[in-house]
């Protein structure tokens, strides 16, 4: 329900983007973080879904697009990730290809994303270890040498789902420090002017 | 009289006679889709497909059993190998989904109207490689929307809002899991016959219809997921042909032509600033075969069509009566119409979609549609509406209007 004027007035509005290889689980890491909800046959997603999801402790409303993985849509992303404060970038630990794909986005958002965009790279599935082909040691070094913040993460058991969410908030600077660029760059408006937001969150 | 929508069980015919399907077929062996069916037991695509198949109206209950996902998988197998260049693009699972249950499940009806879709009507590439037909279809969008509904556009920019993201549903899946079945059919009954601009023309209504309550919308996100939910609720499919056919204006092809010429630069350009090879060669299957014109299909129609009228009204009245009777049910919310009909009835009848005058639905173009129920579409929308549970709850704040 809406929050008080006073109390939206503080908050911070996030923007965040999820990419990854089709099938890696960024929707269900999305559904699981937003609803606590995990489904098996979860719905390919066509275009992209938003969500939003408040986080009272640490006042920050996350704006969350989660979008398609197949690579005919590659050529949509930019503009669900245009003005993105931070990504998540998802892979699947089973799948090799799913890892180069997320260095291919990595590489995309270094050159087209916003430089100050904070990245996080997610090893989904983790409950899947007997499956494993994507070590930790392996990513932990790319995500090192790329300045990403690494975490391995599953929809199902919800291990380390919040905690990724929690840390990119965290990480988010501070509205003050990051007054709002006119255009484009970093969305981290205080609660936008135009118009008072309804509430969908929870 | 097309346009007024096509009775459900002329269907079959009427689409694969508007759309150049059976032309098309004409031109090929007569056990042709059966040769597809069976080279596409080995196309490279079968995992996408069988895994796509699994949610692709889950709801309804033929297509979520093991019968209806097998045929689902035998068209789009058969189709990807049959159009190599195309392959399978999600998307085309609901598409067909959809088709299915409109045609009694005559799957090579579907495969040849897909065909016909893809090859011949859509504009060329909407399914290439980088869906850049479709993604010049949305950008020609925009220019319209420019044209036709300027504060919109003025809006749209002003909160960062792309009209792709709204659109890619619309021109991608053809509308099928963006409104009700009912609706979808009287969409696609136009589009068989009068081609692509129908898709620009329902695109506008839509945007019309919801201009007032989009421009009080300030934030894109929140915009989307409003503007899904009202369609997914739009159940007025009078209101929304008429808003196409008669509140848009005029639109002429040369008009939509030159757009499209100017977004194809456009996109040609994105995409090499992005080192991704274009490839706008359009939709054509490498397999070939005469293509058929449309036209020619058209204009032999006309007769036929005029001297079916009478027939189509009787079964029009019928149709009515049993959707009506779907249309209310107890707990006052639509029909989880989509392309179950009636969800509960197993597998019966084909698409309960009619062209007939809904009669639940009152025409008020401004703040249309009924109530939205919790999750209005449920199959159509299926998981989306369950992973974007957001998309229902604006609805509680104000009963009568989708929208809000
Ligand atoms: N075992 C396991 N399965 C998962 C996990 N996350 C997702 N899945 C499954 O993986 C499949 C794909 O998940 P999605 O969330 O749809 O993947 P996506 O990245 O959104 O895929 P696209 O929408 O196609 O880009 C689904 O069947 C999920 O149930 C996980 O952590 N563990
Ligand atoms: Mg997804």
């Amino acid at each position: 329900m809406a929050a008080p004027l006073a109390e939206l007035a503080q908050q911070q509005t996030a923007k965040l983007v999820l990419l990854g290889e089709m099938g890696s689980g960024k929707s269900s890491l999305v559904l699981r973080y937003v609803k606590g909800q995990f489904f098996d046959y979860q719905a390919s997603t066509v275009g992209a879904a938003f969500l939003t999801k408040t986080l009272p402790e640490l006042n920050v409303k996350f704006e969350i697009w989660d979008t398609a993985g197949q690579e005919r849509y590659h050529s949509l992303a930019p503009m669900y990730y245009r003005g993105a404060a931070a990504a998540i970038i998802v892979y699947d630990i089973t799948s090799p290809d799913s890892f180069t794909r997320a260095k291919s986005w990595v590489r995309e958002l270094q050159r087209q994303g916003n430089p100050n965009m904070i990245m996080a790279l997610a090893g989904n599935k983790a409950d899947l270890e007997g499956q494993r082909a994507v070590t930790v040691e392996e990513a932990q070094a790319y995500a090192a040498e790329n300045g990403l913040f690494y975490v391995e993460t599953s929809a199902k058991t919800s291990a380390n789902v919040n905690e990724l969410f929690e840390e990119i908030a965290r990480k988010l600077p501070k509205p003050e420090a990051a007054p709002r660029p006119p255009q484009g760059g970093i969305v981290l408006s205080e609660n936008q002017q135009q118009q008072p937001k309804k509430s969908t969150c929870c | 009289m097309i346009r007024k929508g096509v009775p459900p069980t002329l269907r079959n015919w009427v689409w694969m006679e508007t759309s150049g399907a059976n032309k098309k077929k004409a031109g090929h062996a007569a056990n042709y889709y059966s040769i597809m069916v069976k080279a596409g037991e080995e196309s490279q695509y079968k995992k996408d497909i069988e895994t796509d198949s699994t949610h692709t109206f889950p709801d309804h209950p033929w297509l979520s059993s093991p019968d209806g996902r097998a045929a689902l998988c035998r068209v789009l197998q058969a189709y990807s190998v049959h159009n190599e260049r195309v392959g399978y693009v999600r998307a085309m699972n609901t598409i067909v989904g959809l088709m299915l249950v409109a045609l009694n499940r005559n799957e090579e009806a579907a495969f040849w109207l897909l065909a016909a879709l893809v090859e011949d009507i859509l504009y060329p590439g909407t399914y290439s490689r980088n869906l850049e037909g479709c993604q010049i279809e949305m950008r020609a969008l925009d220019e319209l929307i420019g044209t036709k509904l300027p504060r919109l556009q003025q809006h749209f920019q002003a909160i960062d809002f792309d009209i792709s993201m709204l659109a890619t549903d619309w021109y991608l899946c053809l509308f099928s899991v963006s409104l009700p079945s009912e609706t979808v059919m009287r969409t696609w009954d136009s589009l068989f016959y009068e081609g692509p601009k129908i898709l620009f023309r329902v695109a506008l209504a839509m945007l019309k219809i919801y201009e007032d309550n989009m421009l009080r919308v300030g934030d894109a996100g929140e915009l989307l997921m409003r503007m899904r939910n009202a369609a997914a609720t739009m159940h007025q499919r009078d209101v929304l042909m008429a808003t196409a056919f008669d509140h848009i204006g005029s639109l002429p092809m040369a008009t939509i032509d030159k757009f499209r010429e100017m977004k194809q630069r456009e996109v040609e350009e994105m995409l090499a600033g992005r080192g991704i090879r274009a490839d706008v060669s359009g939709g054509g299957a490498s397999s070939g075969g005469a293509a058929p014109s449309v036209e020619k299909v058209k204009q032999g129609l006309g007769k036929f069509m005029a001297g079916m009228t009478k027939m189509a009204e009787k079964v029009a009245d019928k149709t009515a009566e049993q959707l009506a009777k779907m249309n209310t049910r107890d707990d006052g919310a639509p029909p989880a119409a989509s392309t179950s009909g009636a969800p509960a009835a197993p597998a019966a009848a084909p698409a309960p979609a009619t062209p007939a005058p809904a009669a639940p639905v009152a025409p008020a173009p401004a703040a249309p549609v009924a109530p939205a129920p919790a999750a209005p579409l449920v199959p159509a929308v299926a998981a989306p509406a369950a992973a974007e549970g957001i998309a229902a709850a604006p609805a509680k704040e104000e009963p009568g209007n989708p929208f809000l």
